[in-house]
């Protein structure tokens, strides 16, 4: 599930005369996946090593059974009307995920270590900063 | 005032079906006990039982399960097994024989872990019809057995004379009143010499062991039921021929 906040701070409070500021709050149920829940090891013959190994196969969970953690972040878009050379147009500054939010889009397991390690990842590892300016001609 | 209300029960309703889609549908796995035993028949009693455990993501691992209570009951027959720690083993105490086409059942059984009983059903006899001791066989011959009943897979090795094994595998047509395995093509890359064929009539667990894919499979459960792991059976023959790999 996804819900979307959206504000615009109104033109006459003097800072943002002839702009916009514009904050954008995103709040989502963490995405289903199966968890790899539990190892154990599985014996066979190695018939290359002439000897009998093991090696270890993962139990995992039921399809969509676990979740991952509610994700939520805020961006921040600033507009400012101007002119360049005779043409209307306005400049801008863009943060994504304003209070850096660290929300997991994803896990791995590093079965070299012993119990495995887990590791999350997120897609914006950082706010993300961009500037740009748009020109009406 | 009215606008107000409707609000509130939006929001309501959307955080209910928040706390909705939150919940996780899984409860946290519960270890289980892993055993592996591949009974061979007929034999007198050499059987040796692994029992392992399984390990949650967040366990670190440990060596096998030295206090376990592992018993292994036969027609008219019960033994438990004895841990040996020399090779991590449940081995006989009181040796009995393995035969053929009789049902034996494995229970191990450990504190904290479900119980695991697990049942094999041990192939029939059967015989190597061709080749015979030191007959000549070339690429395009085939290895022809008698069939052992309850056997619905064959597997087995070329050793050759420096112990060097080189395994096969064969699922025969149920039809066929004879088991032909034809000799498998990559032992082109072999030395024509002198080899043992050892043959291998297994039961239905074995089967299922045999085509588990550890990096595609997650549960292993070939005769087990209450954990994980395998208790199979098999009745092995042998045949010395000569090879010509050519």
């Amino acid at each position: 599930m996804n819900i979307v906040f959206g504000f615009t701070i109104p033109e006459y409070i003097p800072l943002f005369k002839n702009g916009t500021l514009n904050l954008r709050w995103y709040f989502a149920t963490g995405l289903p996946y199966a968890e790899d829940l539990a190892r154990y090891r599985y014996r066979y013959y190695d018939s290359a090593e002439q000897n009998w190994e093991y090696e270890w196969v993962v139990i995992q969970g039921p399809r969509d059974a676990h979740r991952l953690p509610l994700s939520h972040r805020l961006d921040f878009h600033l507009e400012k009307d101007m002119r360049i050379f005779g043409l209307k147009g306005s400049w801008y500054i863009d943060v994504m995920n304003i209070y850096n939010h660290d929300n997991i889009a994803f896990y791995t397991l590093d079965y070299d270590e012993d119990p495995p390690k887990k590791t999350a990842y997120s897609l914006l590892p950082i706010p993300i900063p961009s500037f740009g300016i748009n020109l009406r001609f | 005032m009215k606008k107000t209300r409707r609000n509130a029960i939006i929001i309501a309703v959307l955080f209910i079906i928040l706390v909705s889609c939150e919940k996780s549908l899984f409860e946290e796995y519960e270890p289980e006990l892993n055993i592996f035993c591949l009974l061979e028949c007929p034999s007198l009693g050499y059987t040796t039982v692994i029992v392992d455990r399984t390990y949650r993501m967040d366990e670190p691992s440990d060596g096998y399960i030295d206090d376990a209570l592992v018993i292994l009951s036969g027609p008219n027959y019960v033994d438990t097994l004895q841990f040996i720690p020399e090779d991590s083993t449940y081995h006989h105490v009181h040796p009995f024989w393995i035969r053929p086409e009789k049902t034996y059942q494995l229970t191990a059984i450990k504190e904290g872990f479900d119980t695991v009983i697990a049942q094999t059903k041990t192939p029939g006899n059967f015989n190597i019809v061709y080749p015979q001791s030191l007959d000549t066989l070339t690429l395009s011959d085939t290895i022809i057995l008698t069939k052992s009943s309850g056997a619905p897979y064959y597997c087995g090795n070329f050793t050759d004379e420096n112990a060097y094994k080189i395994p096969f595998w064969y699922v025969p047509d149920t039809l066929d009143s004879l088991v032909r395995i034809p000799i498998p093509f990559y032992l082109t890359f072999a030395q024509s010499g002198y080899y043992r064929i050892e043959i291998l009539a297994c039961d239905e667990n074995y089967y299922q062991y045999s085509q588990f894919k550890p990096d595609q499979d997650s549960v292993l459960q070939a005769g087990v039921t209450g954990g994980v792991g395998v208790f199979a059976s098999y009745q092995t023959r042998y045949v010395h021929v000569y090879l010509v790999l050519e």
